[in-house]
Order: C-alpha cells, then sequence, then structure tokens
C-alpha cells in the first residue's frame, strides 16, 4: 500500500469543512448523550449513515472528476491505489470511532455515571469492522459503477433484501389463495428464504449481541476482504478514458 | 531519445499476491473459528411477554418458542447456558420465533401466576424444561420434553418448518 495515498487521503477528510462539521456534530450528540447517561454505544449506532457518506466517495466519483484518469496516467499500481484509498478512508473513519469513544468515556466520568467500558468498547469494534466493510463494499461497487452509483446500490441492496427476505418468509406460510404453489415451493426448499437471509447476514450484518464476539469479526473482517480482492480484480480490468462521463 | 517512463505499464494491472493470500487465510480462520461458539454472559434471547406474544406472532407470522422453566431445575439452566447464551443457537431463535419465558413459581409460592398455570394446562407442562413450539395456524404443537444438549435442541429447532 501507498502511505503517500492513505496519508493524502486522511488529508483530505480532515480538511474538508463537510467531514469536519459532521464529526464535531456526531461528538456534539454522542457527548450530550453521554452526559446524560444515555444509553452506552448509541453514538455508534447513528455513526452508520456517516460511514456510508464518507466511503461512497472512495472510486466511483473519482471517475466522474477525472481524478481517476490523471493518476492512472503516473507510475502507479490500480490494485495498490485502490487498497490505499480504503486504508485511507477507514484510518480516518477509525479516527472519528475513538474520538466518539473517548468522548463517551470523559463525558461519562465527569457527569459521575457508571462507564460502560465493554458496552461501548464492544459497539466501537462493532462500528470499526462495519467500517471496513461499508467501505470495502463502496469500492467494489464503484469499481464498476459510475460516480455516486456506489451508494444507491448498497442502500438499494439493503433494502431489496430484507423486503424480499420478508415478503417470502409471509409467502411460504400461506397454504390457500393466489400465493399457495409459491409458498408450498418455499416450503420445501427452505434454502431459498436461508439462502437470501445468509446473504443479507453477510453484506449487511447487524451488530452482534455480545461485545467483542469473535465470529462475528471474522465474518465482517473476511467478507471486506472477499470485497477488496473482488473490487481489485474489476478495477485492474476496467477502462478508465478520459471524458468518459 | 532518452527514455522518460521506467515505469512498467504490463504490471500496472498485477494483483498482489498478499490479497487473495490473506483472503484465504482470514476464510480458514472464519470456518475454524465458527466451529467454536462464543457463549455470552448473559442470556441472548429476546424475551416476548406471553401476553404480547400471540398479537406479535399474528403480525409476524412466526410460531411462539415457549420455554417452559423453573429457577430450581437444573437442565433448565443447562439449557439456558448452552443453548440461549451461544450467539449462532440465539440468533437463530430470535430469526425463527417469537420467544417467550414462561417461569414456574409453584415449588417457591405455592401457586403460579394465572397467565402461568394456563399456558401450563394449555401445553400439558409436567416437567421442566418443556420446550413449545406453537404456530396459530398449526396444530398440533412440536413439544420437546427435557433438555438433551445443544445439537439435540438445534435439531429439534431446526426440523419446525
Amino acid at each position: 500500500m501507498s502511505a503517500t495515498v492513505i496519508l493524502e487521503t486522511l488529508r483530505r477528510h480532515f480538511a474538508h469543512i463537510a467531514y469536519v462539521a459532521a464529526v464535531l456534530m456526531l461528538l456534539l450528540i454522542g457527548t450530550t448523550m453521554a452526559a446524560v447517561d444515555g444509553p452506552a454505544g448509541a453514538t455508534f449506532e447513528i455513526m452508520k449513515l456517516f460511514i456510508i457518506i464518507a466511503g461512497c466517495q472512495i472510486i466511483g466519483p473519482e471517475f466522474s472528476s477525472g481524478t481517476l484518469q490523471l493518476i492512472l496516467s503516473k507510475p502507479i499500481h490500480r490494485a495498490r491505489y485502490l487498497l490505499s484509498r480504503v486504508a485511507g478512508v477507514v484510518l480516518a473513519l477509525w479516527i472519528v470511532i475513538a474520538l466518539a469513544y473517548s468522548a463517551d468515556v470523559i463525558a461519562r466520568g465527569i457527569g459521575g455515571h457508571k462507564i460502560a467500558w465493554l458496552t461501548s468498547g464492544g459497539a466501537a469494534t462493532a462500528v470499526a469492522a462495519q467500517a471496513m466493510l461499508v467501505c470495502s463494499l463502496m469500492a467494489l461497487f464503484g469499481s464498476f459503477t459510475r460516480s455516486y452509483l456506489n451508494v444507491a446500490l448498497y442502500i438499494g441492496g439493503q433494502i431489496l433484501l430484507s423486503m424480499i427476505g420478508g415478503f417470502l418468509q409471509i409467502i411460504s406460510k400461506i397454504d390457500r389463495g393466489a400465493f399457495a404453489a409459491l409458498g408450498a415451493f418455499l416450503r420445501s426448499h427452505p434454502g431459498v428464504i436461508s439462502t437470501i437471509r445468509t446473504i443479507d447476514r453477510n453484506v449487511y450484518p447487524d451488530p452482534p449481541p455480545i461485545p467483542f464476539d469473535r465470529n462475528w469479526l471474522l465474518l465482517v473482517v473476511s467478507n471486506a476482504a472477499i470485497a477488496l480482492l473482488l473490487a481489485c480484480l474489476i478495477f485492474r480490468k476496467r477502462e478508465v478514458p478520459y471524458g468518459a462521463d | 531519445m532518452a527514455r522518460t517512463d521506467l515505469f512498467d505499464r504490463s504490471s500496472q494491472r498485477a494483483l498482489p499476491v498478499w490479497l487473495p493470500v490473506a483472503v484465504a487465510a482470514l476464510i480458514v480462520a472464519r470456518v475454524i473459528s465458527s466451529r467454536y461458539a462464543v457463549k455470552s454472559a448473559t442470556d441472548l434471547i429476546r424475551w416476548v411477554p406471553a401476553e404480547r406474544a400471540a398479537r406479535m406472532a399474528g403480525m409476524t407470522q412466526k410460531p411462539i418458542l415457549y420455554e417452559f422453566t423453573a429457577e430450581w431445575c437444573g437442565p433448565c439452566h443447562r439449557l439456558e447456558d448452552e443453548v440461549f447464551r451461544d450467539s449462532r443457537l440465539a440468533a437463530l431463535i430470535n430469526e425463527k420465533f417469537i420467544p417467550v419465558k414462561v417461569v414456574d413459581r409453584k415449588r417457591e409460592t405455592g401457586t403460579n401466576p394465572p397467565e402461568v398455570a394456563r399456558l401450563e394446562a394449555q401445553y400439558r407442562v409436567v416437567a421442566f424444561p418443556t420446550v413449545v413450539v406453537a404456530h396459530h395456524r398449526r396444530n398440533p404443537p412440536a413439544t420437546l420434553v427435557g433438555y438433551q444438549g445443544a445439537a439435540h435442541f438445534e435439531d429439534f429447532i431446526r426440523g419446525i418448518p
């Protein structure tokens, strides 16, 4: 990976007024919640949208702006560049997560409330792992889409998978009427619903019920690695002509 | 003319060797790790009060899983320790059923709350633990009396359509 690209990505984030404003807003909300002894780890729940917004700019928008065409005219390896960009964005998010955790602990300490080290730490670790997965998926979607379509794919996929899973679950219980045949098929082939649920759980995992769940962390990290590998495989073949957009 | 571009363009699209190796290592670690369940210090089931369970079951079309238990019952504690604190099995139960815990208090207080007594009579509970899976549109309910290990329990809940 390239330290220059990672540092430049970090610099771009923390020099961006919107990013800094969003971070300050998050810290303010987190501190306020901790000061009134709100639920431990709640700050990290509201960070998910922030992660998606930060993660969606990894590679897709660089096609549209022409930045990528310029960068790839230089002697730099495509996979190395992509991985460094992802690492930079993930690092920028991890810094925010660490700040939010510290703010939570300090605010609770000052407010004289009980500090839930484990619960809050577990939530921070989970959201840090999720940040890695979201950024990897955004890089994967961005490796074959243009502009901000990667975020549309990510959110659309999440809604679609959850809806299909729910609908099929309901239809599988129906044993009369228009959907009776489909219901019978789904009951005799339970693999259909479980496959959709498995894809949903792997791509959009809910936070684990146990802080520092080893199996959950490995699931998220390995899926992030698979997404990155696929992103690199697609990105190395992709043509980036000038004026394509 | 002096050559200024010393970068080998053909290698610009090469994939770093360590990446597929790291992916393979992570997948192997995940498969091995998943064989050893992670236990929680607390129950991971999202228990629903009995009075709300029927309404939720109607809305979600999920069957209700009743766990009939008692404080003094040793096998009940084993069931809770080995199944309800296991992240994988707990996730399966939370996803597939509306879980309801019914605690028998007859030995401690001499009598049971009316709702507990009604459910025990309805499902003919005579021993603990008893797990009953009831679907509002399917009869009769599936019943598992006693606790014979997590694998047996998993077979039971997976066998319910």
